[in-house]
């Protein structure tokens, strides 16, 4: 296609995310001076303590989380949009999140049962992303299980939706005998936020994130030839089972360690692959995974500082402003695409 | 050469759909597929496109069993063209044709200047030009019909398969369609095979048939003085 055109766009689409990526250490509730930031960065000398924690503490870990659950979530929405041949499939048709949730669910309700904690730091904790993992892994396995003696993927597809449905009655059902501590706590962590990651867990989920960013572009091939179809792709060389299988590992991987980190994180997913696919008009993955990873890791940031909500006390729930951004840009495509 | 001996097509081993076929076809050959609805044309393409198992007999290409061919061998083999619509937004004309590289393509699918300069030579035979750097989803029926067509030559290989190429097309297109496919099986030197149910129009242009007949029996039939005589005598029996 036009390869100037994209390297302008390129260009823009990283001085974007460095922006986004600044913002989120420059603004918060706290008001820290600009020139104090860079020092604290920097390492050099700062005027105030608690501004340096909260700088390194706290800002950094939750924008570096922000930056690399963008990235992550966007490639693997457009990966099971690829694969389900669907605009509607995002990260979490596999179930992995609401496998996470459970993991989640009965550790908290096992926390506050067993006495551990009823503080709402619990969330933030090791405790918590184990048990998302493991829940993720679980429900990974029975699909990738699944997917291996099943072809045909609207099967998969349904078998996915239909784990989850499961799973959320389960979790309803706990809830229903959980302390309201206890249902506090899982419903704080289902909202999603950069922020439960410390400056100890970040490096591990920039670790696993950044492998699965790699391992999406020796995927830009096969996902091409998915979007032929089955037989087109079959008939064009490509051994349809591996190529699947190793798509359904690089999404859960992404999905299931970001969710295990941040919380469930919606709608980025699923919104980041339309609004590249409008802005490079091309349906190549060699092109859109570079362009899902700046623009899904730039709004990302983005939602981080507004759910910082400047200069206000509190803080807002990352879901509400990743579906409150992503729900119009989706229809604003949608509608400029078919010229309606 | 392709050649089959007794194949069985079907989906289950106990259940053929349709058994004792034999042909053989060569390069050079435009080869249409005639039975009615249902009968197993298209199975019967899947199977010779080896997207599907035959369940008895033999089907070799060259001397070798399709079968038994790996998966990137066969691409570079044999190509098809779906009766199966191709939905993608955002893709030019000229990119979907480069798909049909694939079988050529390093693992990241980066076209080299052959295979740009293959690109070129295709959309020039399929006469294509005009249309290439517009967006697939937003053609005609008939150019998109070229475009698909123009993917799988762009495969390079001996052997092509089409199901039902003609079909909801208008007369104009159906024309051009099967002069196109004239053009590649005898200047190009491939096999073409097709399903059709443009009896009048394939019979001006296939040097050879293959019909399905409601009796079970298949036949091949091959371009004569009684052409056209034997074909439709071997349709009534179908009809």
């Amino acid at each position: 296609m036009n390869t100037g055109r994209n390297t302008i766009l390129f260009i823009s689409l990283i001085a974007i995310m460095v922006v986004a990526f600044a913002a989120q250490l420059l603004i918060g509730s706290v008001k820290i001076p600009f020139e104090q930031v860079i020092s604290i960065l920097s390492g050099n000398r700062f005027d105030n303590e608690a501004w340096g924690n909260i700088v390194i503490q706290s800002r950094l870990p939750g924008a570096l989380a922000a930056l690399f659950a963008g990235a992550g979530l966007s490639i693997s929405g457009l990966q099971m949009q690829t694969l389900f041949r669907n605009p509607v499939a995002g990260p979490f048709v596999l179930g992995i999140s609401s496998g996470a949730s459970l993991g989640v669910a009965i550790f908290i309700l096992a926390a506050s049962a067993f006495g551990l904690s009823t503080q709402t730091h619990i969330i933030s904790g090791w405790g918590i992303i184990i048990a998302a993992s493991l829940g993720a892994i679980a429900v990974f396995l029975i699909n990738f299980l699944l997917s291996l003696r099943l072809n045909d993927v609207v099967a998969i597809l349904i078998i996915g939706l239909m784990i989850g449905g499961g799973i959320s009655a389960l979790i309803e059902i706990m809830q229903s005998f959980s302390s309201n501590e206890a249902l506090k706590n899982f419903v704080l962590w289902s909202f999603g936020s950069f922020r439960y990651v410390g400056l100890s867990q970040i490096l591990y989920l920039i670790i696993i994130v950044s492998t699965g960013c790699i391992f999406s572009f020796f995927l830009s091939k096969p996902l091409n030839l998915l979007l032929l179809g089955d037989t087109y792709a079959s008939s064009s060389g490509l051994n349809l089972r591996s190529a699947k299988v190793l798509v359904v590992l690089c999404t859960s991987l992404l999905a299931g360690s970001i969710t295990a980190f941040c919380g469930p994180i919606g709608f980025v997913g699923l919104a980041v692959p339309h609004i590249a696919r409008s802005i490079f008009k091309t349906a190549d993955h060699k092109i859109l995974t570079p362009a899902c990873i700046l623009i899904g890791a730039s709004i990302c940031c983005l939602c981080n500082v507004l759910a910082s909500a400047p200069g206000a006390d509190y803080v807002l729930p990352v879901n509400a402003i990743t579906s409150l951004l992503g729900a119009p840009a989706v229809i604003w495509i949608i509608l400029k695409q078919k010229k309606v | 050469m392709l050649h089959a001996e007794n194949m069985s097509i079907g989906y289950r081993k106990e259940k053929h759909i349709f058994s004792d076929i034999t042909f053989t076809a060569e390069a050079g050959d435009m080869i249409g597929l005639l039975g009615v609805n249902g009968i197993g044309k298209s199975t019967l393409l899947r199977t010779i496109a080896g997207l599907q198992q035959r369940t008895g007999g033999t089907l070799e290409l060259n001397g070798s069993d399709i079968h038994a061919l790996p998966v990137a061998e066969r691409a570079r083999q044999i190509s098809i063209v779906l009766t199966e619509r191709i939905f993608i937004d955002n893709i030019t004309v000229k990119d979907l044709v480069a798909l049909g590289r694939t079988p050529y393509t390093g693992w990241l699918g980066n076209l080299n200047d052959a295979d740009k300069q293959e690109v070129e030579n295709v959309i020039r035979v399929m006469k294509i030009e005009k249309l290439q750097n517009r967006f697939f989803n937003e053609l005609s029926d008939g150019e998109k019909q070229k475009a698909i067509i123009a993917r799988a030559l762009c495969q390079q290989t001996p052997v092509m398969i089409l199901d039902e190429p003609t079909a909801f097309l208008d007369f104009r297109n159906k024309r051009d369609i099967l002069d196109i496919l004239k053009i590649i099986s005898t200047d190009l030197k491939k096999t073409i095979i097709f399903s059709t149910h443009d009896i009048e129009a394939s019979l001006e242009y296939c040097n050879k048939f293959w019909i399905m007949t409601e009796t079970g029996v298949f036949r091949e039939i091959t371009r004569t003085e009684n052409f056209r005589a034997e074909v439709m005598g071997a349709l009534a029996v179908v009809n």
